[in-house]
């Protein structure tokens, strides 16, 4: 079956991509490394979110002028090179997938079930994807917009919920400043806006660079009060732990009710269901100009594939896993490739 | 067709996602508290009081001497018959010592994702552990002894997070919560835990 693509509003497309982000503030362990300075601790953060919106504003630029996406743009110029490009998003969407699939299967098996056979999760959350990438961006950006509220409740009930465990000693006593330049590419890596962009921006309606930087700046703010929650609670204690934003959330307390891990793991469950699902899509964007449910079980079918290779796999469990792969990958599909389209829409401008 | 196929898929992530597992409760020991007797370097005794509807207070202490927790816990779990489960383990009493020694007994609770980083740390004399280890106390009583010691004075550490935060953070001292037994009652005071 194929469908003609629909476009959704760039609110709702924000709202996903920052969905998509917050997997890896719960998921991965690089957050704990914490700034021995409330000012320095900003420095990352702001960095990446700069670069972030500085990449974005190259897709963005090219969609503003010919209502086009990046890939798409392309393809009307150069389809040898475009085919090119293509591959790369597609890896870059199949590597991410898996990345954010393994995060929380990982996080799944240490700390909630230790028991659960890896496979079968993978196999499980691969499934919920195809559901969710036949239904098409339009779908899942308005459970989005609910799940984004499910975000900000979590969020405030494991901030407010640890407010008697603030020790703003632990602002002093934290990690040295090289650690920073670590966290800014962490930042940068895990920012999907200017890759998924390249790819989506033609989708979206009523789009404005100044949404972006709105949107983008709620997305920092939330992975800022978490980041620093968890060093005012956890202090140097968080180095110890795997996943100190879920830790953080164990501590949660008001009166009688005790530890929000089971809601900070249901949260985690739709993040990672939404950011699987985006790169589902994507995936089946740079494809096809229809949503067709041939390269959506193709795509969650790969993800499922290099998921699984890399449970059996250390070598490629630790591809996978690789920051600086990460942080390549985006490079290129959200700086490099979104540059070149602006470098010929100038040029053809010029002409 | 579709509303069968997502009612199934719905079944069997309830099923796997909300922890429904082979192992039910009655066959999990599940551990209220742990005192850890380390004066004995060599023969650490581990006492783990466990969760017992009889209430009986010397069916649910266990003490077991080993060399590490993982052997006493290989040992509990035989001699029970019943997988440990940390999930509603409240309190660590520690023997006094020194601030190296109770690290490395914290160690394994560090590593363990079932055990909230604010569980409460406290530490006890010779005669307080003694009766922790023959009479089972309730963890209330533990934890709000030590909540009491802590509300009084903020830099007394008395949950696990604290304690290891300032081990990490290289502090000389720390200013913890110790039991002592006096007629069979324990009272808690602030004492100061120093590194070697």
């Amino acid at each position: 079956m194929i469908t003609k693509l629909g476009k959704i509003s760039g609110g709702q497309f924000y709202i996903s991509l920052l969905l998509t982000n917050t997997v890896f503030i719960f998921t991965l362990s690089d957050l704990s490394v914490a700034p021995n300075e409330l000012l320095l601790s900003l420095i990352p953060l702001l960095i990446s979110m700069a670069i972030s919106l500085f990449m974005f504003y190259f897709s963005y630029s090219v969609a503003e002028k010919s209502g086009k996406s990046v890939v798409e743009y392309i393809e009307n110029k150069n389809k040898a090179l475009a085919n090119l490009f293509k591959a790369i998003y597609l890896f870059y969407f199949l590597y991410s997938g898996s990345l954010i699939l393994l995060s929380y299967t990982k996080l799944f098996v240490t700390s909630v079930n230790r028991s659960a056979v890896m496979w079968f999760i993978i196999l499980l959350m691969c499934l919920s994807c195809i559901y969710s990438g036949v239904k098409g961006l339009e779908a899942l950006s308005r459970a989005c917009v609910i799940i984004f509220a499910f975000l900000i409740i979590t969020v405030l009930l494991v901030t407010a919920g640890n407010f008697t465990y603030f020790n703003f000693d632990n602002l002093r006593t934290m990690n040295s400043k090289e650690n920073q330049l670590d966290n800014a590419v962490f930042y940068i890596a895990a920012g999907f806006l200017p890759s998924a962009s390249a790819v989506l921006i033609n989708r979206v309606k009523n789009n404005s660079f100044a949404k972006a930087t709105l949107w983008q700046g709620v997305s920092y703010i939330v992975a800022f009060v978490l980041v620093i929650s968890t060093v005012l609670v956890l202090g140097s204690f968080s180095i110890t732990q795997q996943y100190p934003v879920f830790s953080l959330s164990q501590t949660t307390g008001f009166s009688l009710f005790k530890g929000a891990d089971g809601l900070a793991f249901a949260l985690i469950t739709f993040v990672t269901f939404i950011g699987l699902s985006l790169m589902t899509i994507c995936f089946n964007n740079t494809v096809s100009k229809e949503q067709s449910k041939l390269s959506t079980v193709l795509s969650v079918f790969l993800v499922f594939v290099l998921s699984l290779s890399a449970t059996f796999s250390d070598a490629v469990f630790s591809f996978v896993f690789n920051k600086y792969i990460l942080f390549s990958l985006t490079e290129l599909t959200g700086l490099v490739i979104p540059f070149v389209s602006y470098l010929m829409k100038r040029r053809e401008k010029g002409a | 067709m579709r509303k069968t196929v997502i009612t199934a898929m719905l079944i069997l992530i309830t099923a796997v996602f909300s922890g429904c597992s082979q192992t039910g409760i009655e066959q999990r020991g599940i551990i209220e508290g742990v005192i850890i007797d380390n004066t004995d370097k060599l023969d650490i005794s581990y006492t783990f009081s466990m969760f017992d509807e009889s209430e009986d207070s010397k069916d649910s202490l266990k003490t077991i001497k080993a060399k590490n927790i993982e052997d006493a816990l290989l040992s509990l779990e035989k001699a029970t018959g019943k997988i440990s489960f940390w999930g509603q383990c409240e309190y660590i009493v520690l023997s006094f010592g020194t601030f190296d020694n109770a690290y490395d007994m914290l160690k394994f609770f560090i590593d363990n994702n079932k055990i909230p980083p604010d569980i409460t740390v406290a530490f006890g004399d010779k005669n307080a552990v003694e009766l922790l280890q023959k009479e089972k106390q309730q963890p209330s009583l533990i934890i709000s002894e030590a909540e009491k010691i802590s509300s009084s004075n903020n830099k007394v550490r008395t949950t696990l997070m604290q304690l290891v935060s300032d081990y990490i953070d290289n502090k000389r001292v720390a200013s913890v919560c110790l039991f002592k037994s006096e007629s069979k009652s324990l009272i808690c005071s602030q004492a100061v835990l120093q590194k070697k």
